[in-house]
């Protein structure tokens, strides 16, 4: 018995659609936790210092040590599912079904004689109002019945489940050089224009060039046993601003000179002020005269002393390649 | 199988049906139909009938009696017969049609016959 039911449950609304949708909410932070690798390739890498007039660059190999900043967090996966017209199988089955169990409950309530206003093609009398009661009942119930049971179990099915897992996100990734051991090697100064510079040996892992070198060497990069070295921003920076002023301070201060700039391309100077401010960054470069001497140039040129406007220090001047 | 489940209380609807009517209550039915399409073409001159129209029929057939039961014609034919009586509804409320009613005079001479009182 408890077979046929089931069947017949399968049967009413087994192959009744259910809609389904699905989303995903993100809920609060759980942890934040650091991931940290190494990529196992180990490169080239230079350092710079300065102690004018001499740059020395550090030349090491250290491997990449990249740091992972994961956020754990809770995750809801709410699964909403709903059966459209279940309500509506309910109330008509409910109807039905009230009618129909009305009718067949309170069959007695009704004549048993039959109707003797007609007779059919076959000799009988018309049915009973009883009968044609309890008749519609039945019919009602079966109609009534599976729609109401239907649209009960579809309600039950439907409705909303929350399912919670934890997910990761990575916030920042940094890789930085790490584990650094001294190089030797040959140096290429690569990339300038015109032929090449001639390669030159480290000693204890450094070269050491002057600022008289720097200034007639042209290179963009530099290669150690043929491996491009790879600077950090500071280092990189700091090897522009040495060759700049390796080129700034190498003449001799002229004041007339400035002052006549100072006339005729005032723009001009400023700039160049600009690039001897930096070259103060730099130990012992003896950038005091020269810059002295061009805002006293500018003064008596604008009228304006210069120190009523000061500005940054170009770090990375334009115009300088590597 | 959903029609099955459908169709089974639409089949037994059309199989609801009452008792078997007495072999009496049937005759009555036919002399009534007969009588209410007595003026008729062609139903008039095949039964010759009287002022008391199903009176004067259920004499001649001896249908007024409760155990009046047929034997010639018999049941199953007078049945076929009041096929055609009853295409406008099985009461007798509404009459058959004069074209039902002369069809049933030319189809069945037998039981037009038992009407009019003579042998068949």
């Amino acid at each position: 018995m408890k077979r046929w039911v089931a069947s017949a449950l399968v049967l009413a609304v087994g192959c009744t659609p259910l809609d389904m949708e699905r989303r995903t909410e993100r809920g609060p932070v759980l942890r934040t936790y650091l991931q940290e690798s190494q990529l196992g390739e180990r490169m080239p890498f230079a350092r710079t210092e300065v102690s004018w007039p001499q740059l020395t660059l550090r030349f090491s190999t250290a491997d990449i040590c990249r740091t992972e900043q994961h956020a754990e967090y809770a995750e809801d996966i709410i699964t909403t599912r709903s059966v459209p017209g279940a309500a509506g199988a309910v109330s008509s089955g409910g109807v039905l079904t009230a009618v129909g169990g009305f009718l067949v409950l309170g069959r007695t309530l009704f004549s048993n004689s039959p109707d003797r206003d007609g007779i059919d093609r076959e000799g009988h009398y018309g049915a009973s109002s009883r009968k044609v009661a309890t008749t519609w009942g039945v019919v009602l119930l079966s109609v009534g019945v599976p729609a109401l049971v239907a649209g009960i179990v579809q309600l039950t099915r439907s409705g909303e489940t929350k399912e919670t897992r934890k997910a990761d996100e990575m916030l920042a990734l940094r890789e930085v050089p790490c584990q650094p051991q001294p190089a030797d090697g040959v140096v290429d100064l690569a990339g300038g224009n015109g032929p090449p510079p001639e390669p030159r040996a480290t000693v204890n892992g450094t070269l050491v060039l002057s600022a008289d070198e720097a200034r007639s060497l042209s290179f963009k990069g530099l290669l150690l046993d043929g491996s491009p070295v790879l600077l950090q921003d500071e280092d990189l920076s700091r090897l522009e601003t040495f060759r700049t002023c390796a080129s700034l301070l190498a003449a001799p201060v002229d004041p007339e000179a400035l002052a006549r700039q100072a006339k005729t391309h005032p723009d001009r100077l400023r700039t160049k002020r600009e690039l001897v401010r930096a070259c103060t960054t730099l130990p012992g470069a003896p950038a005091g005269p020269l810059l002295e001497a061009i805002d006293s140039a500018l003064a008596l040129g604008t009228g304006i002393p210069q120190e009523a406007k000061p500005s940054p220090p170009a770090t990375t001047p334009s115009g300088t390649e590597l | 199988m959903r029609y099955l489940f459908i169709l089974w209380p639409v089949a037994w609807l059309t199989a609801c049906s009452g008792p078997e009517a007495p072999d009496a209550a049937v005759c009555r039915d036919v002399a009534t139909r007969l009588c209410q399409t007595s003026a008729c073409p062609g139903v008039a001159e095949q039964l010759p009938l009287g002022l008391d129209c199903e009176a004067t029929l259920l004499e001649r057939t001896g249908c007024g009696a409760e155990e009046f039961t047929f034997s010639s014609p018999s049941r199953e034919r007078v049945l076929d017969c009041r096929v055609p009586l009853i295409q406008v509804g099985t009461t007798t409320e509404r009459p058959p049609s004069c074209e039902d009613a002369f069809q049933f005079v030319v189809d069945c001479p037998d039981v037009t016959a038992f009407f009019r009182g003579e042998a068949p």
